[in-house]
């Protein structure tokens, strides 16, 4: 028993950590910019 | 969208790529570069190498939880926007980083120790506490609406809360049961192979880079939510 098997499955663990984190962020910024965006326009339209 | 806020969101990307190029190239220089350790004297020689990530996000979360405190007294102090900003960020990345050292540590202890967890452990109670207590905070901001009451109890909680990283500090040292102390200080039964050393200080610093880089973008992405907000009560 040398552990490969749980070192792998730990990096993957704190990888999908991260990747979680990283595209939440991203799906907020997109979202969130848009949202302005609409916002924006509509006061103009206004 | 403020000029200012794209130019912070295009640099927290790229600051945030190369943390991320930084911690991919440590994992790899640990799995296939570093030296192994004895195998007589570990049960799980190859799960050692978990150490090159668990140990920088221990780290992380720490510079996380701090950052929770200094916002939490900013906010307490003088109300600041920026203060409430530090304390989501801090408790963002407080969870990020903590959920990371939880979740790797148990299967590294579970293959070397035999048990994933020592519950006479002070050291690993009051870091699963500091992560739970990053929890409430970050599922209690998204469930409670955002006003001075909410702010002000959450930030009390992450102030009440930080007091439990010099007790995990302190653990390290004078209450070491199971978990081992501080390897990077060279001392009696201390110490790491200079190779092992130079792995962990650059993963280290690719870490601090992408904790930058996730810092810049969370900030950017309450700072939309707040122009959002502002636009919406106009258009209202």
């Amino acid at each position: 028993m040398s552990g490969t098997a749980e070192l792998v499955m730990a990096y993957g663990i704190m990888s999908a950590i991260i990747a979680f984190y990283v595209n939440h962020l991203r799906s907020r910024i997109v979202f969130l910019t848009s949202r302005i965006s609409e916002y924006s326009t509509s006061i103009e339209e206004e | 969208m403020h000029p200012d806020l794209s130019v912070r969101i295009r640099n927290g990307i790229i600051v945030t790529s190369m943390g991320i190029l930084g911690i991919i190239c440590t994992a790899l220089l640990g799995i296939f570069y570093a030296p192994g350790v004895d195998p007589m004297a570990w049960n799980a020689p190859e799960a050692q190498r978990i150490f090159y990530w668990h140990v920088p996000f221990a780290w992380s979360s720490f510079l996380a939880f701090s950052m929770l405190f200094v916002g939490a007294l900013s906010w307490y102090r003088n109300r600041s926007e920026w203060g409430w900003r530090w304390v989501s960020t801090g408790s963002d990345l407080g969870l990020l980083f903590g959920a990371g050292v939880v979740t790797s540590g148990p299967i590294w202890g579970s293959v070397e120790w035999g048990v994933p967890w020592d519950w006479g452990d002070l050291r690993l109670n009051t870091f699963a506490l500091l992560t739970g207590v990053a929890l409430f905070l970050v599922l209690s901001r998204r469930s409670q609406p955002d006003g001075q009451e909410t702010r002000d109890t959450l930030a009390a909680i992450g102030l009440f809360g930080f007091a439990l990283v010099p007790i995990t500090a302190i653990a390290t040292t004078l209450y070491q049961k199971r978990h081992p102390g501080i390897v990077v200080v060279d001392g009696e039964g201390t110490g790491l192979d200079p190779l092992m050393r130079t792995v962990l200080m650059f993963g280290t610093v690719s870490f601090m880079v992408l904790f930058v880089g996730l810092w810049m973008l969370s900030d950017s992405v309450l700072r939309l939510e707040d122009t959002a907000e502002k636009a919406k009560r106009r258009l209202d």
